[in-house]
């Protein structure tokens, strides 16, 4: 059992956060699901996330060299090559270069669905790769903040894969997933519920990872103990966000909670006028 | 059987309430839905671990589609659905009209256009023996679903036990302090009165464990959907307590298009001793 207190923030300096200014990728929901299967290897699942935040939005494209892919994630090329081919065949991605010889191009297609009985992807290239129409159509997706995930994380390195595992990586930009800082300051209090000194998830979430409850809970310790969340003291009234408690005022009626607060935060989220009422008193 | 005739007075408008004093009330009155709440400038969360729910559920389907070379969404049309739900966790922890209307949402615009499409909507939660109830890292709730032509009654689209964890309907976390603008007094609060009324009359349901409902909507509705219908309707069953969310484990609920009558509500309950 970690001691949770070592987290907790307990001044109101600024700079706590890493507000970043480096723009924010996505990556869908979907992929990670208790029907949706986890990708070959953890390889091509790092390969993906990687893509997902190379992915230019302007062009709708990822423009990446092969040879600048191999170095960033320590990939020879069959590895490479293998892991591409592997998304391309499954309709993840779609070869967008005219002739091998120009550089490596390549289309995100919306992630396909899955059907778990004959076990197989089917293509939502008809569904566009696109914000608006994603959330139209039951897609949902994550958006994260560039900073957030590194090369090291999705580097094939031994120490990197030692402490970047498919599970933690998985845990991780899950937590995004259900971090809404207007809302709740943090992560769902809900999915993530922090008791003076325990951890517990909701079901839907480890599920999700495909692990337990216990798995999911020792991941989350180790990513506290690496300094990517913290727990944040936050005051609700009638179930509204209202600040953090070192930072609010006290008074009648509000109920505090626990929350995970990613240490990186987008600039775009925190600037977000829905946030215009609290940001005076978040702890940032 | 004889029936009790009741002339209600309920906001300004008189309806006539019958009712067989322990397991059939009929209101003649035009069946009412919970309005789609419209946002106004209230900034809305809904539920993410719902959301992503339905997203697979939406995707099983529309992968079964695909394989069947079946177009969806479905032509506009007049649809059935069975949804056959089995879990291990307690009564408390899932109710049916939740878990239904979670699921119908996924149907909705991806396989049928409009879930006011949807005419009749059958369901069954099972509870499993949840002894010695591991928690694993594998969810335990299994769905059934099968979607059909309401005519023709032939099968277009179904599934069969698919593992997955349920997380059924909650309501949307409103920011910006406008609580009230998901709350209708008078469709929210129809039940009370009615309920007053039919108890102080004699209405009363026989204890049980379990229950099954019949709901079936009469009237010009053809674009309300039953599973708000029934929203609407369901809690005047809940008056003395002994039926509630919890317990009510079948649910059939039908709706009919006529446009020029007054219109019904026919509310069957039962207990149901079924399972042991």
């Amino acid at each position: 059992m970690i001691n949770l207190r070592r987290y907790i923030v307990n001044d109101t300096k600024p700079n706590q956060f890493n507000i970043s200014s480096n723009g924010q990728f996505i990556i869908q929901r979907k992929i990670f699901s208790d029907i949706y299967p986890d990708f070959p290897d953890p390889i091509t699942f790092k390969l993906y996330i990687y893509l997902c935040r190379s992915y230019e939005w302007r062009y709708q494209r990822v423009k990446k060299a092969k040879s600048e892919m191999q170095q960033d994630l320590n990939l020879n090329r069959s590895q490479l090559n293998n892991a591409l081919g592997w998304l391309e065949a499954h309709y993840f991605i779609e070869r967008t270069n005219s002739h091998k010889q120009q550089m490596f191009q390549a289309e995100l297609l919306t992630a396909p669905d899955y059907d778990p009985y004959t076990n197989t992807y089917i293509s939502c290239k008809s569904i566009a790769f696109h914000t608006g129409e994603l959330k139209q159509r039951n897609q949902g997706y994550i958006m994260l903040p560039a900073d957030a995930v590194t090369n090291i994380m999705l580097e094939n390195k031994s120490t990197s894969n030692r402490i970047w595992t498919y599970t933690k990586l998985k845990v991780y930009l899950l937590l995004y997933g259900n971090c809404w800082l207007s809302y709740f300051g943090g992560v769902n209090p809900d999915s993530i519920r922090i008791e003076s000194n325990a951890i517990h998830v909701e079901p839907s979430f480890y599920y999700n990872v495909k692990k337990s409850e216990k798995q999911v809970v020792k991941t989350i310790e180790l990513l506290l103990s690496m300094d990517l969340f913290k727990v944040v003291k936050v005051g609700f009234i009638k179930g509204e966000y209202i600040g953090d408690s070192l930072v609010i005022p006290t008074c009648k009626g509000i109920k505090e909670h626990f929350v995970l607060r990613p240490y990186h935060l987008s600039e775009k989220k925190v600037k977000d006028k829905k946030l215009d009422n609290i940001r005076g008193c978040m702890i940032l | 059987m004889t029936y009790n005739m009741i002339k209600a007075k309920i906001i300004d408008e008189s309806i006539l309430i019958e009712h067989d004093g322990g397991s059939h009330i009929v209101i003649h009155d035009q069946p009412m839905e919970m309005p789609h709440s419209s946002s106004k400038g209230t900034e809305r969360l809904q539920n993410t671990s719902m959301m992503d729910f339905q997203g697979k559920i939406s995707m099983v389907l529309r992968a079964i589609a695909n394989q069947k070379n079946i177009q969806l969404p479905l032509p506009k049309g007049v649809y059935g659905v069975d949804i056959n739900i089995t879990t291990s966790r307690s009564h408390m922890e899932l109710n049916l009209l939740d878990s239904v209307k979670a699921i119908v949402d996924a149907i909705n615009r991806e396989v049928v256009f409009n879930d006011a499409e949807i005419y009749s909507l059958k369901s069954n939660l099972y509870f499993t023996s949840s002894g010695s109830r591991k928690r694993n890292s594998i969810p335990s709730d299994s769905i059934e679903l099968r979607v059909y032509d309401h005519l023709t009654q032939n099968t277009i689209l179904q599934f069969n036990s698919l593992t997955t964890y349920i997380v059924s309907k909650s309501k949307p976390m409103l920011s910006g302090g406008f609580d009230e603008e998901n709350f209708y007094p008078h469709i929210e609060l129809f039940h009370h009165p009615v309920r007053q009324l039919i108890y102080k009359d004699g209405f009363k349901i026989a204890a049980a464990n379990e229950y099954a409902a019949k709901l079936h909507f009469k009237g010009a509705i053809q674009s309300k959907d039953l599973d708000n219908m029934a929203k609407t309707y369901l809690p005047i069953l809940y008056g003395t307590q002994v039926v509630t969310p919890h317990n009510i484990v079948k649910l059939e609920l039908l709706k009919e298009h006529e446009s020029n009558t007054t219109g019904s509500i026919d509310i069957r309950v039962n207990c149901n001793n079924v399972q042991l």
